[in-house]
């Protein structure tokens, strides 16, 4: 459905077309942006989704929007391998999000003139396919801002509802604008070679044929080619991923993940990884966390066990990563006692659920049955060959291959593990 | 569906796809309905929809129409000026956007919270973003320099013109 009305002169709307001065905007570049998002987004949106059921919201402690509904229809259990599926998808699911943050931008620079054009609307399918814009372009900005806020503590609206259900608007806006504007991007794909446009430099830049709206009809002269754009916005992008992927990716990269807020971490020796909620901020004193802590496991057998009884217990080592929703992770070597033997010792010889509690008084989290029975899933006692230090969660944490960061809880002091029916 | 196309103006799978989205999106509406903050989850999407529309947008495009403008009165005094307007928009535009994107690190409007988190302050924000504005700066400034220096050895008696003919940016 290309628009065919092109009368340049005719325009009493508010910001007439003779307003629109660049030489560049047109139809290709929209088009690359846009090919370009057309990839991007529904990645962003399937590693979104896949973000939520990482907290097995179906275990109604765990659900941060509670109200899912109909949204919650393809939830499924979530996996304990590999270990590092949680930090990969939510690893890309921030960094490319926050690397598309330019693309998007141009996207919008490069049809802002359609937004104004008149009259608003020449039929109802019109009327309706520029309402739905409202979903798309609120949408994505609404995602943006909310996504990138949480991740910089900044929440002006509340994150887990917001984002979540602002994904589905925005993705049926996405839809609607794929399904009608997916032959226009093609044949304006066409229209001009990518590698043509490589080589041409400032001085052959033209402005494309007049189209339907984005085409400038008394262009200024050029002073950037498209090749400069596509620098310009690839150049945006790259640097903002150099700046923040460091802190997912880990290593030397790390350390230029300026713009991340896990790029630095206390303490030298075994405990120097990034922390994420202090002892001071969760209230957790020494004296809680002294000779007297005591981990109580109830089952169908109260248990009591002290540290020294958890060290003397066998002990299991495993390369583990915490991946955090904000988008940051970091990979430890973790020894501990496997969940799957404290549920035995329990008396839980078929583990289901197990509830965990912390010396933090909140923060409750429910582990599936497949996290509990998962060989690797440990109560941490040490990292790294030494004790955790106490803003890692001494004396004990629990630590699941796979699962978002607040699932492994710090400071423990209780796990209720049910038989599974 | 002749009927359809003159009434509606396109052909029945428009109206369906249509039809479903707006669904979908009522169906979000009673989800966020039955979330606490839910009057702020719908100011904050009116806000996107509105702000950069109508304030971002005016606002520089009238700045970069300052700055072409004042490139143009370069080139005409007939100095042997490669065109400098983009080695000024590249560096500002990569820091506006990590400016916009990391407003809350670098003016510590979220300290509280960071710290509770983490343990560390974010005062080192703000030097993090002048140190890369910075070096965005000076790298773009060291092309022009050097574009400049090439321009003027190839030609050194076209005084005006353009020795490099073309604005790739880093």
């Amino acid at each position: 459905m290309r628009d065919s009305r092109a009368n340049p002169g005719r325009e009493h709307g508010p910001v007439s077309r003779d307003k629109w001065k660049s030489p560049v905007r047109g139809p290709w570049l929209t088009s690359v942006f846009g090919l370009v998002l057309l990839i991007g987004i529904p990645i962003e949106f399937i590693t979104g989704l896949i973000s939520y059921a990482a907290y097995n919201p179906r275990l109604k402690a765990d659900d941060p929007n509670p109200n899912h509904g109909l949204f919650g229809l393809y939830l499924f259990n979530w996996a304990t391998s590999p270990s590092w599926l949680y930090r990969l998808t939510e690893g890309v699911h921030v960094m490319l999000g926050l690397a598309l943050v330019p693309v998007v931008l141009a996207k919008l620079w490069s049809v802002m003139p359609k937004l104004f054009v008149w009259p608003p609307w020449r039929s109802i399918a019109q009327l309706l396919e520029r309402l739905s814009l409202v979903l798309i372009v609120g949408g994505v900005v609404f995602e943006m801002t909310t996504g990138i806020l949480n991740i910089d503590y900044f929440n002006p609206v509340k994150f887990y509802p917001g984002h979540f259900y602002g994904a589905w608007a925005f993705i049926a806006g996405f839809a609607v604008h794929v399904g009608v504007k997916f032959g226009d991007m093609v044949h304006a794909l066409r229209a001009r070679r990518f590698r043509t446009e490589l080589r041409t430099g400032l001085a052959d830049t033209r402005p494309e044929p007049l189209d339907g709206g984005l085409v400038a009809p008394q262009p200024s002269a050029p002073t950037i080619s498209r090749r400069g754009i596509l620098a310009l916005v690839g150049g945006t992008s790259l640097t903002v991923f150099l700046l923040t992927a460091g802190e997912t990716i880990g290593g030397a990269m790390r350390n230029f993940a300026l713009f991340g807020t896990h790029y630095r971490s206390p303490d030298t020796g075994a405990n120097h990884f990034p922390v994420n909620r202090t002892a001071v901020a969760a209230g957790i004193t020494g004296s809680m966390t002294g000779p007297e802590w005591r981990l109580v496991l109830l089952g169908p057998r109260r248990v009591s066990l002290s540290r020294d009884d958890l060290l003397a217990m066998k002990l299991t080592t495993a390369d583990l990563p915490i991946a955090c929703t904000e988008g940051w992770s970091t990979v430890q070597r973790w020894t501990g006692v496997p969940l799957s033997d404290l549920a035995r010792l329990a008396g839980a010889m078929n583990p289901g659920v197990a509830e965990l509690e912390s010396l933090q008084g909140y923060g409750e989290i429910t582990l599936s049955a497949a996290q509990v029975a998962a060989p690797d899933s440990l109560l941490a006692l040490q990292v790294n060959g030494a004790d955790l230090s106490l803003d890692h969660g001494f004396p004990a944490r629990v630590i699941v291959p796979s699962a978002p960061g607040t699932h492994n809880v710090k400071w423990m002091s209780q796990i209720v593990f049910a038989e599974s029916d | 569906m002749r009927w359809l196309r003159r009434h509606y103006g396109a052909g029945p799978l428009h109206l369906f796809g249509l039809l479903a989205c707006f669904a979908v999106a009522a169906y979000a509406v009673t989800r966020v309905l039955g979330a606490s903050g839910w009057k702020g989850i719908f100011l904050w999407f009116a806000v996107c929809l509105i702000v950069h529309d109508l304030i971002g947008w005016p606002v520089y495009t009238w700045a970069d129409r300052m700055l072409v403008r004042s490139q143009q009165r370069h080139r005409g005094r007939r100095n042997a000026v490669v065109p400098w307007v983009n080695h000024v928009r590249v560096p500002v535009i990569i820091s506006a956007t990590l400016l916009g994107m990391f407003f809350p690190l670098i003016f510590r409007l979220s300290q509280a919270r960071y710290v509770g988190y983490t343990g560390f302050t974010e005062n080192v924000y703000l030097t993090n973003w002048l140190v890369v504005s910075g070096i965005l700066f000076a790298t773009s400034g060291g092309i022009y320099i050097l574009r400049w220096w090439l321009g003027h050895r190839r030609e050194p008696d076209q005084a005006g013109g353009v020795g490099a003919p073309d604005l790739t940016s880093e």
